[in-house]
């Protein structure tokens, strides 16, 4: 008796925490607006499609500027809720969601880039009968599966930040709005080899194995490098996206390679951890180091000259924009099949525009 | 022979640590510089969550929240450090710590939880806690008031070659345990709940007191880490610790403490924290792929029992 | 014994049952698109990887020990089954070859624990890394593409017979057998004995050594199978996707009523395990509840339930002594 009396209070425990969660989202919503304003800073050095630029800086009316959208109810499935990049998505996507007057719910895997999560939860999207879906999958090949249910059920699918999978043709979407990780790469190698003279010792530190944000961030670095015939990359190591393995893992690889000059990170965070111990080390002249995320710890490093370069992916606009496309579509609109939302390498050059003090 | 065997089986342990440390330093450009900045750098934090570890293990039970524990003490302690309360900050990050130990502690002597259960649930819950309240913010900036407690040395021969700060608090806190561990009645009760906590509680130990007393030391112990962390990479994130516990239990049973409780202890740890470090280095600097890692360090911890076994065996067979 | 059908062991499960029923029509009410046979038969689908590792998983801790190896066999058997699709074999080899792989790991297990005496918990933790090990350096870090519509055809949505999904129907299968196994074997009794006691199984002459190669090398397979179906539904390998599922497993047999010592228990309680925590996190998702609130109230329904499993044996150890003082 007791067990089951126990039981019935979770399940009490578990309405009122639904009772309280659902406020909790309005106040994020109702804040949401004053984003767009704050952020029209940064996304007008970027130069993202001119059509998103004017609703930002627009106070919404009653007349809503994607009519067929209205009241129209969707989900955004992000990678992961827990990393500050995509709370800023989060924003984003509900600032714009508010903004269009459709009913956004966001969602990520309790496990972050857990597939097997975010195949459940495409299902819970399909289980709800909603109208559209924004997609950011964490396994571009491993959610084919759930996106073949998706388009069976006749539900449109907005493809953000990384790409769904189509090489074996069974799915489709009806556009992907990217901030492509293999032009992130490619930015912040290149940046990172003129700064080195073309010439010296490179290392990668890549995120946990197997996640497809890393595969395509290391390829790109990789093929840069490749192209120089004076750039030796020497070692590739894991350091789980992490600032403390990061830190190690440096002082490790300095004791290696002990003329290291290119340190490429696959993430801001890693990045951070890696200049600590060349501070450690009395080596921070000797290295240039890149990230890639462009959040406000890095951008600091760069004004400091600590760190080189980072990519700013602007996950608020890319969210943003996102929703946007959906608005769009749910209004009968033709969209493009790709929309660029365009990227910046971030240098002590430039570094101020993104700054946020 | 057999002497010989057996001095080699006795001294088994230290004797992988000094062939990993000697293939190392082969390898590295600065071998002295190598073994300094491993051990100041590196060992130091994590022999403070791994003894926490090792103090749990011995009753006989296991702590899976100190990764949990040490990012959310670390982080809400940051709170307060950011605003300049350096001192005030650290003291609620201890507290914090030493509150959630204590409460599994509880939750294991008194509601008689299994450990793995109460701390698998605990870790959940604060991990829960932590990314929830704080929303994945990081916090980072701090003064150099707070990071020269990472950062800075008591002696300095070089900018790298140094007795860091971290060191003297990890061997302070080591040689407190061990005198707690090996010349205390508490110590020698802690023991003897890992042997078998029914007989101990017969003899009129309070055994409640002590599970209760160890957890919450080990709470402590992972809140000290987390700060050290926070220090030392001037940036205290909600994410930080999610390998500590495996990391931990790995280093304590490569030491040589039995995961059943009662035998072992501190001083056996500090070995597994070096072998478990080095050999991450030894990897790195020989250059083999990150990818190989996890499975050296499998066939590294099944040797390491092994060996374990072998020693026992002569014991036995010495004993005869 | 056979009168008191309602002795603590089944009451536990009973109470349980309540719970789950409880907890299920809660969450009708209250989440959209809940209650439909799309997502119950989803939620089928889920539990039943989740139930077939625990599978064996409860074989390892009714003889008192644990298995820590099994979401890095899952992986491991994901990434060997997948790299040899991938590399044109033919999908019966690629199965086989995964599952042997994991029955390697589970006999490796198996040896080191029942033969040469190490400590179980020592044995299957090292097992794991080298397992993951293993795993990353054949997959080389990457995701691997199977390219194979055989073996998509296992995980894809539209597999399904009589309206149940192939994974429920492969799970029950393996599920059922192993219930005979365990309940109506001699095997199965001296499963049971070992956890009990396993000197006085030692004493009454039941060989410790062959239950604990088989009943690892039963948890290595149960977890392989659970890797093929994981993976059988991205249609790929990934070297992560068995991480922290020995965690999930081990979980879900505790709180089916099997206590880490042993002896007691079985499988109808992991079936009842499984059922509540996928049920949970199904309808945690559905509410919206964010992530992080998410692992809390997972957390917290660990402990609640253990907790009063805890507080139900000890009342029912007093009634014991009780009786027998009297």
């Amino acid at each position: 008796m007791k067990r089951i009396a126990l039981l019935l209070l979770v399940a009490v425990m578990i309405a009122a925490l639904v009772g309280c969660a659902q406020p909790a989202e309005q106040p994020a919503q109702s804040e949401a607006p004053a984003a767009p304003a704050a952020e029209t800073k940064a996304p007008e050095a970027t130069q993202a499609p001119a059509a998103t630029e004017a609703p930002a800086s627009e106070e919404p009316e009653s007349q809503y500027k994607y009519p067929g959208a209205v009241g129209k109810k969707a989900t955004m499935i992000l990678k992961d809720l827990t990393n500050p990049v995509w709370l800023e998505a989060r924003e984003g996507g509900l600032a714009a969601a508010e903004e269009f007057g459709m009913d956004l719910e966001v969602v990520a895997p309790i496990e972050s880039n857990n597939n097997e999560e975010q195949i459940a939860l495409v299902q819970q999207v399909i289980a709800q009968k909603k109208d559209i879906l924004i997609m950011c999958p964490a396994d571009s090949t491993g959610i084919v599966p759930a996106i073949e249910e998706v388009n069976a059920a006749n539900i449109p699918v907005i493809n953000l930040n990384t790409k769904i999978n189509t090489d074996s043709g069974t799915v489709h979407y009806e556009t992907f709005v990217v901030a492509d990780n293999t032009i992130c790469g490619t930015l912040c190698a290149e940046e990172l080899v003129r700064l080195a003279g073309e010439e010296g010792e490179a290392v990668i530190l890549e995120g946990p194995s197997g996640g497809q944000v890393t595969i395509d961030l290391s390829n790109a670095a990789q093929a840069v490098f490749k192209k120089y015939p004076n750039i030796k990359l020497v070692d590739i190591q894991n350091a789980k996206f992490d600032r403390a393995t990061a830190f190690n893992t440096t002082q490790n690889l300095l004791q290696a390679h002990p003329n290291l000059k290119i340190i490429f990170s696959c993430n801001d965070e890693m990045a951070l951890g890696a200049v600590e111990a060349l501070k450690e080390a009395g080596k921070l002249d000797q290295v240039v180091v890149g990230g890639i995320d462009g959040n406000q710890d890095a951008l600091k490093a760069i004004k400091e000259g600590t760190m080189e370069v980072t990519v700013y992916k602007n996950f608020w606009l890319q969210a943003y924009t996102a929703v946007e496309a959906a608005a769009k579509f749910l209004d009968g609109q033709k969209l493009d099949e790709k929309i660029l939302v365009e990227l910046e390498a971030v240098t002590p050059a430039n570094v101020d525009k993104y700054l946020k003090n | 022979m057999s002497k010989v065997s057996g001095f080699i089986l006795k001294q088994s342990k230290i004797i992988l640590l000094v062939v990993i440390v000697v293939v190392a330093s082969i390898f590295a450009n600065n071998p002295i510089e190598n073994i300094f900045t491993v051990i100041m750098s590196q060992a130091t934090f994590m022999l403070i969550y791994c003894l926490g570890m090792t103090l749990a293990i011995l009753t006989g039970g296991l702590d899976l929240s100190v990764g949990s524990v040490a990012a959310f003490s670390s982080y809400i302690g940051a709170t307060l450090i950011i605003e300049g309360y350096v001192v005030p900050g650290i003291i609620v990050a201890l507290a914090i710590g030493a509150g959630i130990g204590a409460i599994n502690g509880l939750l294991i002597s008194k509601v008689k939880l299994s450990p793995f259960i109460a701390t698998y649930g605990m870790d959940w819950l604060v991990r829960g806690l932590v990314l929830f309240i704080l929303a994945g913010k990081k916090i980072f900036g701090f003064s150099p008031a707070f990071t020269s407690i990472s950062k800075g040395a008591v002696v300095e021969f070089t900018s790298t070659m140094k007795i860091s700060n971290p060191f003297v608090i990890a061997l302070v806190i080591f040689l407190v345990l061990l005198f707690l561990m090996r010349k205390t009645t508490f110590g020698r009760n802690v023991y003897c709940v890992g042997l078998n906590a029914s007989a101990t509680r017969i003899t009129g130990v309070n055994t409640d007191r002590i599970i209760t007393i160890i957890y919450t030391i080990s709470g402590l112990l992972a809140a000290i880490a987390g700060l050290l962390y926070a220090a030392v990479l001037d940036c205290a994130e909600p994410n930080m610790g999610t390998h500590y516990g495996l990391m931990a239990i790995a280093a304590t049973l490569v030491g040589g403490t039995a995961i059943t409780g009662g035998k072992g202890g501190v001083g056996n740890t500090i070995i597994g924290v070096l072998i478990m470090v080095f050999l991450t280095n030894a990897l790195a600097v020989l250059g083999v792929s990150h990818l190989w890692q996890e499975a050296v360090f499998g066939l590294v911890i099944i040797f390491a029992a092994l060996m374990e076994k072998a020693r026992q065996k002569q014991i036995a067979l010495l004993q005869m | 014994m056979k009168q008191k059908k309602l002795n603590f062991q089944n009451r536990e499960k009973l109470g349980l049952v309540i719970g789950i029923v409880v907890l299920f029509i809660i969450m009708s009410i209250l989440a959209e698109g809940f209650f439909s046979w799309y997502n119950i038969h989803n939620l089928l689908r889920d539990s039943s990887i989740l139930l077939v590792v625990a599978t064996g998983m409860t074989l390892v801790i009714l003889l008192g020990k644990i298995d820590m190896s099994a979401g890095s066999v899952m992986s491991l058997t994901a990434i060997v089954t997948t790299i040899l699709l991938a590399n044109g074999a033919h999908v019966v080899v690629a199965l086989l070859a995964g599952l042997a792989s994991g029955a390697l790991i589970g006999l490796l297990n198996g040896y080191l624990v029942g033969i040469q005496k190490l400590d179980h918990f020592v044995t299957t933790f090292a097992t794991m890394s080298l397992a993951k090990g293993l795993a990353l350096v054949i997959c080389d870090g990457d995701i691997i593409n199977t390219g194979n519509n055989d073996f998509k055809a296992i995980g894809a949505s539209t597999s399904v017979f009589l309206g149940l999904h192939v994974h429920i129907w492969i799970v029950a299968a393996i599920f059922a057998v192993m219930l005979f196994v365990l309940t109506k074997t001699k095997f199965g009794y001296r499963v049971y004995s070992i956890g009990g006691s396993e000197q006085a199984a030692m004493l009454a002459g039941i060989s410790t050594r062959g239950t604990y190669i088989l009943s690892f090398l039963i948890s290595g397979l149960t977890a392989s199978v659970g890797g093929i179906l994981l993976a059988s539904k991205a249609n790929n390998g990934n070297a992560t996707i068995g991480d922290g599922f020995e965690f999930s497993a081990i979980a879900t047999v505790i709180i089916g009523g099997t206590p880490f010592d042993g002896g007691r228990g079985g499988l109808v309680g992991t079936l009842i395990g499984a059922i509540l925590i996928s049920l949970l996190k199904n309808g945690l998702r559905f509410l919206n509840i964010t992530p992080s609130l998410q692992y809390v109230i997972i957390g917290l329904v660990i402990l609640v339930v253990i907790i009063t499993d805890v507080i139900i044996n000890e009342r029912r150890k007093l009634e014991e002594l009780r009786r027998v003082e009297q």
